[in-house]
Parts: C-alpha cells; structure tokens; sequence
C-alpha cells in the first residue's frame, strides 16, 4: 500500500463507523453525540435554574402567603429531578413531551408563585422566579418539538407570565418577555446549527469509510493480480532454471558418469543460480535493481569468481541510473576477477540515508595504488555513465589490501536540475 | 598441534540436520579441520547431550521443531547456535537471530568459512555474513531509535560488515581500541532483539489482525469471534496500532487503530 493511499484513506472506526483521523473523537456517530450534549445543557439548566426558586423563601416577612414559596421551591426542584430522570430513560434524547410536560408546569409554576405576594408586590417574587421560566424557554429552543409548536409554547409561558403580574404591570414585564423570546431563539439556533453539522460531519464520515473500504478491496485485488503476475514470472523462471541448469547436472550424475572440474563447476553456478533465485524473487515484489545486479553476479561467478552478496536496500533509482550503476558493479566484478588475485569478492546495495543508494564491491586481493592506476577501457566508460547520472564513484585500494568500489547515488532535490529523475 | 587446533579439540559441536548426505558432510569436514568432539541429530529431539555449538538446520520435518522455534530451544538450553539452511531469506535469517542464532551459514559455504563460524561462535561471538550484516543495518536504519553516537557507530559496523570488511579492518581504519567492533556488533544485535521482541504483535493480537485485517470483521463481530470483550478488542488493536507506528514512524498516526490493522494485514501474510 502505497504511503500517499495510508494517508488519504481517512480511517474506519472499531465499529465500522467513519471517524476522522483522531483518536480524540468519540466512536458513536456525531448527531448522537450532540445530542447528548444538548440534554446534557438542558438538564444543567433545569436543575441551576430550580435553585432560584428557593429565593423568595428568604424574604418570608415581605410574602402575603409564604407556604406557597416553599410549595414552589420544592415543586420546581421535584419537577428538575423528574426533568433529568425522564430525559435519560428517553435514551438521552431531549423529547418533545418531555419538553411539553416542562412548559406546562412552568405556567402552572408562574400561576401559583405569582400568589405568594399581594397583588400589587408580585414582582417580588416574579423576580425570583424570572430564571426558572426562562430556562423553560431555552429547554423548548433546544428541544426537537417543532418550530410552531416551540413558538406556541413560549406565547403560552409569556401571556401566563404578563396574566400573573396583573395588576401591577412595570417596565420590566417588557424585559422579561424579551427574555423568553430570546432564549428561545438562542436555543433554538444553537441546537439547529450543532445538529446540522453533526449530520454533515457523520454523511462525510460515511463517505471516507466507504472510500477507505473500497480502496482497501481495490488494493487487495490489485495485490492478488500482482501476486499471480509474480507466481507465473517466477515459474517460467524455475522452469528456466530447472531445465536449462539444474537437469543437465542431476542427469549426468545421475547416469553414473564422471564428475569432471567442469561439471563440479556447473554444479556449483547452478546452485549459486537457484539461490539467487529462490532468495530474491519468491514472494517478493521483484526488484529491477536487486534483478540486475543478481544478474552481474551470475556473470561473475561464469567467469570463476565466488561473489557474496548483502542486497538490502529499499532504494528504487530510475530505470537508466540502475542500468548506469548495474554495469558499473559488473565492470567492478570483471576487475576483481582478472586483477585483484583472488576467486572471491562481495557486491553490497545498502541504502544510504536519504533515500539514496550505495552499491559496493569489496574484494580481499593484491589491491593497487588509485593514484598510480588509471581506470581504463570498459570501466572507464562505465565510470563516466555513472558520474553522468548524478552519482559518485570512490575507489579505496592499498597495495595488499585489498580493494572497494562504492557507487553511491542521491535522488536529485527539487531544483537541482539532474536528469535523473525522469 | 597448533594453539588453535587445540583449542578446536575442545570444542564440542553438534549437527542437527536432518539430510543424511549434509549431515555426514559437515561432520567430516569438521573432522578434518580439528573439531575433536562431534555428535549429530535428526533433530533437537534427538540430541542424546548439549554440546557448546550447534549448527541448526532451519528446515527440519514436519513433528520436529522447526526453524526459530529450535534455535529458541537450544539457546533456551545454554547452546551456541549457528541457523543453517539452503535458503537463506531475510526473514528467515533475521527471525533465527531474533531467536537468539549467533549466526547464519549457507549449506553451500566451504569447509573453511565453516569451521571459522564455528571458532567465532565457540568464543562467544557472532558470525554475521554480509547478506544478514546488510538486513541488521535496513532494520537499524528502519526504526525509530533514537540517533545518538552508539546508534552512529552500530550503523557504520553494519554497514562496513555488508560490505565485506571485517571487524579487524574496521578498528583499524576507524582507530578503535582493538574489540570495538565486536562489541558494537553485539549491541546491534541486541538492539534488534529487543526491537524484534517489542514489535511483534502477540498470538493474540495476531488473531485480532486476523479478524479485522484479513476478514474484515467490526469490532462487535471480532470480539464475539475470539471470545472477548470489545473493550478487549479494542485495547489490543491500540497496542498493534503502537507497535506499527514503532515500526513504520512515516506512517500517519492520525490513522485509527482498524486502520492500522488492515495495514498491517497487506503489509504481511496471513499468518
């Protein structure tokens, strides 16, 4: 799976649910978080908001029928726990009757607690009683009752509100019913405006979790056609193997004949062969460069030489600069086996931090003085097309010593130009 | 005798192979390089004592231990192991050394580089060829370690042992006392273990992988599946989330722990 697909796949939640790409967002889907949200404020304010109507109590000398205070106080708190407690057996969700139920007793509430002062001192409570009623407002706002009947609603509180403050009716009355509306209004565009966006958010988290699921099965397909690509690669290259190398060597030990040098020789190449192949390709996405430089090898132990190898890198150079590198090694190679005295030589392809590349070979022979050998003829040549893709050649050899060869190339960084990268 | 022939004589090593041509092979030729106590097995079952070194075959027949689960055994059992085997993948190499090998040997290597790999192990070292010493330093360069002078110096003796030098040359050209190397080798190795260890997902959060990744189930169905809670579930599919991004620090965090999961399920074969 390619790195830019891990990152724009989004990602699937535990419970096949999209989710964003935080750990931090909840796992259930968002309209039912916020709506767990909103009842939560509901219930805040209705409990709060009961507090209020213990006020009154303290002004006990100043009320015409006191005992009604203390019958609104208690009403009102029963009525905040009966509030939390139906709103959670609704599964958490603010319900219209609910919301009803409330408004109905507001007035009832508003009705009565008016009469605990004389006519003309009503204010005095109704003062007390402004927080209670209003919260009644923001509970309908933020309920799912219709907008009609949440207007409906609100009318009835404030005609209830103006009918109890009869007769003395002050400049403040105006406030308080602008208080109802208000709250109402608030109420209602919070909660419309969260509610929306939940709904956008979970439409977009669906879309991203199918999306993911569909590139996941794309991926998979496409891996699974890949895979049988590779599985009839590598059998016609086994069946190469088998029959081109490894049957010639059984069947003539096999036919009781005499194993000569050359055959011992044959034998050997063909096991090297088989290696290589079983190593480098079964299962495995094969690897241009892994491919060629295998290749090299193969060439190189035709001509007698044992080569080691160490091909673990990740780097995947344009097509042009691995040929350049490949026949680079390869020339490399041919050196070891016609100079450096020895029958065995090491080729390495590690990566070289920064996404680039080192390809070396090592040999443990006579070695030379790099400053009294020029490179000639082939590797010359070879050398030069290296050094035309960008990369570098160091030559580190010592009379005795031995010698190593390293090709190390860099992908260009943007602006630099090389024609590496096409 | 010469003070390495006798200390040859009293190394004891042992074969497990089950190929009766290999097996008589590596005990001759250890003969001849003066290897004096030699015994051989099919299998770890057979091992009638532990000798000092052992080289393992990693594919033995099925009904014995086999591959990283032998060499774990030996180890288990005080034993230097070298993994032995004819085909030498990445995976397979790294996984004997994971297991606790001192080494990996092709069955093609000569009798020479043999009797060297065991000499190295006897006195408590490591026979690391290039093509392992070059997946030790992919894996080094992989991690999220930490940068930091051992991390530096673990990598350029990976490198420089890939690339066909040895630990004498490198002390030498980097003028370290003289066992640096040796020292620094058997850090890495270390490292690798521990990283191995840390980040491979357990049996059961292999299943979970298994569930989620590969079948595709929701939580709720894998949980019922394996017998868990969701919670469960869920606890293991945020470890396997941390040992991916352990593993693989370019990868986007923000991604899910099902996400993870299903990554790593095209990432590997189903176990």
């Amino acid at each position: 799976m390619g790195t830019a697909a891990r990152e724009t796949a989004g990602a699937v939640d535990a419970d096949d649910r999209p989710l964003a790409a935080s750990t931090k967002l909840p796992a259930a889907s968002l309209v039912d978080e916020v709506e767990g949200r909103l009842v939560e404020m509901a219930m805040l304010i209705r409990l709060g908001t009961s507090a209020f109507l213990y006020l009154p109590i303290a002004k006990w000398g100043l009320l015409y029928r006191p005992w009604i205070a203390v019958v609104v106080a208690v009403a009102g708190t029963a009525e905040a726990v009966w509030f939390t407690t139906a709103t959670r057996r609704a599964g958490g969700r603010l319900r219209p009757w609910v919301a009803g139920t409330d408004v109905a007793f507001c007035v009832v509430l508003i009705v009565l607690g008016s009469r605990a002062a004389r006519p003309h001192d009503r204010n005095v409570v109704m003062t007390e009683l402004i927080p209670f009623a209003l919260g009644s407002s923001a509970v309908v706002g933020t309920s799912t009752l219709p907008v009609r009947a949440g207007i409906v609603a609100v009318a009835v509180m404030m005609l209830a509100w103006v009918a109890s403050l009869v007769p003395a009716l002050p400049l403040k009355t105006a406030s308080d019913l602008l208080g109802f509306v208000l709250w109402f209004v608030i109420g209602r565009v919070v909660a419309t405006g969260w509610r929306r966006l939940a709904e956008a958010a979970d439409v977009a988290r669906e879309q991203a979790d199918r999306a993911w699921l569909e590139l996941t099965h794309l991926q998979r397909r496409t891996a699974a056609r890949r895979q049988r690509r590779q599985l009839d690669q590598h059998r016609e290259i086994l069946h190469r193997e088998v029959h081109d190398f490894l049957l010639p060597v059984v069947e003539h030990v096999a036919a009781g004949r005499r194993v000569t040098p050359e055959v011992a020789s044959w034998a050997d190449r063909t096991a090297r062969r088989a290696r290589l192949r079983l190593e480098n390709e079964v299962g495995v996405e094969p690897i241009p460069l892994v491919e060629q430089l295998a290749d090299a090898v193969t060439a190189a132990e035709a001509r007698g030489l044992r080569v080691e190898t160490s091909l673990a890198t990740h780097c995947r150079p344009p097509l042009h600069v691995v040929e350049a590198v490949v026949a680079a090694a390869a020339e490399a190679l041919t050196n070891v086996a016609k100079h450096a005295g020895v029958r065995e030589a090491v080729l390495a392809a590690l990566d070289d931090g920064g996404g680039g590349l080192r390809v070396t070979v090592r040999d443990r022979g006579c070695g030379f003085d790099p400053e009294r050998v020029v490179a000639g003829g082939g590797l010359a040549a070879s050398y030069a097309a290296v050094r035309s893709h960008g990369a570098r050649i160091e030559v580190d050899s010592r009379p005795g010593m031995g010698s190593r060869v390293s090709i190390r190339w860099h992908p260009p960084v943007a602006g630099e130009g090389a024609g590496d990268d096409d | 005798m010469t003070e390495g022939g006798r200390a040859r004589a009293r190394v004891s090593v042992g074969i497990v192979e089950d190929h009766p041509i290999t097996r008589h092979g590596l005990l001759a030729a250890l003969a001849t390089a003066g290897f004096g106590s030699l015994m051989a097995a099919e299998s770890t079952e057979s091992l009638v004592r532990m000798p000092q070194v052992v080289l393992c075959d990693l594919s033995l027949p099925p009904g014995c231990r086999q591959g990283a689960e032998a060499v774990e055994w030996l180890v288990g059992h005080g034993v230097q192991v070298i993994a032995f085997s004819a085909v030498g993948t990445a995976d397979t190499q790294l996984a004997a050394l994971a297991a606790g090998a001192r080494g990996f040997l092709h069955k093609s290597a000569g009798a020479d580089r043999i009797a060297a790999a065991v000499d190295a192990v006897a006195a408590s070292g490591y026979w690391i060829e290039p093509a392992l010493a070059g997946w030790l330093l992919q894996d080094l360069q992989d991690g999220a370690a930490p940068v930091g002078e051992d991390r530096r110096r673990q990598l350029a003796v990976l490198r420089a042992l890939a690339q066909g030098d040895e630990l004498e040359d490198l002390d030498r050209d980097q003028y370290w006392p003289a066992g640096t190397s040796h020292r620094v080798v058997v850090e890495a190795v270390a490292v690798f273990r521990v990283r191995d260890q840390r980040h491979r997902p357990s049996p059961r959060e292999l299943e979970v992988i298994d569930c989620i990744g590969y079948r595709g189930m929701s939580v709720r169905r894998a949980a019922a599946e394996l017998g868990m809670s969701e919670s469960t579930v869920r606890t293991h599919l945020q470890s396997i989330k941390e040992k991916y991004l352990r593993l693989n620090p370019s990868v986007n965090p923000g991604l899910t722990p099902k996400a993870i999961a299903i990554l790593w399920s095209s990432a590997q074969p189903r176990p």
